[in-house]
């Protein structure tokens, strides 16, 4: 059978069987809508950072399943039971062979009701993040309003937010996810830039710290002063506000993660015109020390 | 109903039907067909203010439509039904003939999901190489070979003439 054979057998196909009365676009839309509801919650409830920063270190979730608890990798499509899965924890390594699951403990510090400290240190080194990413945002001449409400969907929800998230003892020791996120202006455009920092005892670095990126955007390593980052401009259909991230591991496990949009996801306002950061500014940004906060 | 939707189902009415061709060949199947759709387009859905030029939709629905069927077989969602011109919705007889020409679509389902949308991609939806390449995330000379092996699987599955 030549190509062309082929192709001509394809048609003959098609025009031999009949296809099923057309799709309702009104079922479509309802399920787009139902969709997005969902979507929303997610961020409202756990914030992008932490979604994405599931996908930016390769996060398996370890949630029971029906099938016996196999992990759900992020980055890819959602299933179905995506709503049913509790927030990711960052492994900081995306092969199968390593991402065995710690020795952890989620009991709350004494004195938490909830997993986000709302004063203390931890607290601080969220704020002391959100105050670094300012003055970064503000060198390459964006604004940071501090005031922004969001519209859409996030109507009336203050865009710019920072936190210290306890995501548990491992081996004995406290871990925690310190997230800032921005809206990051320029004329009449909102952007988004986010920075998410953690520490982890797991080794790799550049693409490694990238889960299987095939569906969730390649991943492309970019050498900054000879330390490998790994970058991924994502794919829109899986992530439609996260347009690239930079994901860098320091020696002592400290993971940096700094994504970029041009719109703030869920809200209808304006995007910017263009990516506040290149790859190689973006990338080069995962290394700048005053992101370095953990102790 | 506000632009985004009145757009997006506009879209949906007017290429719906030509994608879910391209999904039965992927999938051998109507009902899997139009799951595969809704999902495609449901994820479109999320991204459709940032598609921008609308000349660009259609590549940029037809990959999401690719890379779900490839995701979807990779986590063990595919599932071995006979390829059926039929559906349960439908009263009236097939022409006599359908079931010859469902050979060709049992064939490709024999076939590995990626040298499956490799062919559908080049000979159904005629994309060059390079585009298959862009749809299908590899590299050109992946294509060409999974081209290669997949015609020569076809030629021993299905039998001469067609």
């Amino acid at each position: 059978m030549s190509e062309q054979d082929f192709r001509e057998a394809l048609r003959k196909t098609m025009d031999a069987v009949s296809p099923p009365p057309q799709m309702s676009d009104a079922t479509v839309l309802a399920a787009a809508h139902r969709d997005r509801r969902r979507r929303r919650t997610l961020w409202a409830s756990a914030g992008t950072a932490v979604v994405v920063a599931a996908i930016a270190v390769g996060v398996v979730l370890i949630a029971p399943s029906k099938s016996g608890g196999d992990g759900v990798q992020v980055g890819g499509p959602q299933p179905k039971s995506t709503e049913e899965v509790p927030p990711p924890r960052a492994t900081g390594s995306a092969t199968e062979e390593t991402n065995v699951p710690e020795e952890s403990d989620d009991t709350l510090p004494p004195g938490m009701t909830d997993r986000t400290q709302q004063s203390g240190p931890e607290h601080e080194r969220g704020v002391t993040l959100a105050g670094a990413l300012d003055e970064v945002m503000a060198s390459a001449g964006y604004g940071t309003p501090g005031d922004l409400k969001g519209t859409g969907e996030l109507a009336g929800a203050q865009l710019k937010r920072d936190q210290a998230n306890y995501d548990g003892k491992v081996d004995g020791v406290e871990k925690w996810t310190y997230t800032a996120i921005t809206p990051v202006t320029k004329g009449d455009g909102v952007g988004e830039v986010f920075v998410d920092v953690t520490k982890t005892s797991e080794q790799g670095s550049g693409c490694d710290l990238v889960g299987s990126s095939e569906l969730g955007g390649r991943c492309e390593e970019i050498t900054v002063d000879g330390k490998k980052v790994g970058f991924v401009d994502v794919d829109d259909s899986i992530h439609e506000h996260v347009d690239q991230f930079a994901v860098y591991r320091h020696d002592d496990g400290t993971i940096v993660n700094i994504s970029q949009s041009l719109d703030f996801g869920f809200t209808d306002l304006p995007a910017l015109s263009k990516l506040p950061f290149t790859p190689d500014q973006l990338a080069a940004l995962t290394l700048d020390p005053r992101f370095k906060i953990t102790g | 109903m506000n632009d985004r939707d009145e757009g997006f189902a506009a879209y949906f009415a007017s290429r719906s039907g030509a994608m879910r061709g391209t999904a039965f060949l992927l999938c051998g199947d109507w009902h899997r067909a139009e799951d595969l759709v809704q999902t495609a387009f449901v994820k479109l859905y999320r991204a459709w203010h940032r598609v921008g030029a609308r000349e660009k939709l259609d590549a940029y629905t037809r990959q999401i439509l690719v890379r779900t069927f490839l995701d979807e077989t990779r986590g063990g969602f595919r599932h071995r039904e006979e390829p059926t011109a039929d559906t349960a919705d439908r009263a009236a007889p097939e022409a006599a003939g359908v079931e010859d020409r469902l050979v060709l679509v049992r064939a490709l389902a024999d076939l590995p999901a990626r040298q499956r949308a490799t062919l559908v991609l080049r000979f159904w939806e005629d994309l060059s190489v390079e585009d298959t390449a862009k749809a299908l995330r590899c590299s050109e000379g992946t294509v060409k070979s999974q081209t290669s092996r997949g015609l020569d699987a076809m030629r021993d599955l299905v039998p001469a003439p067609f």
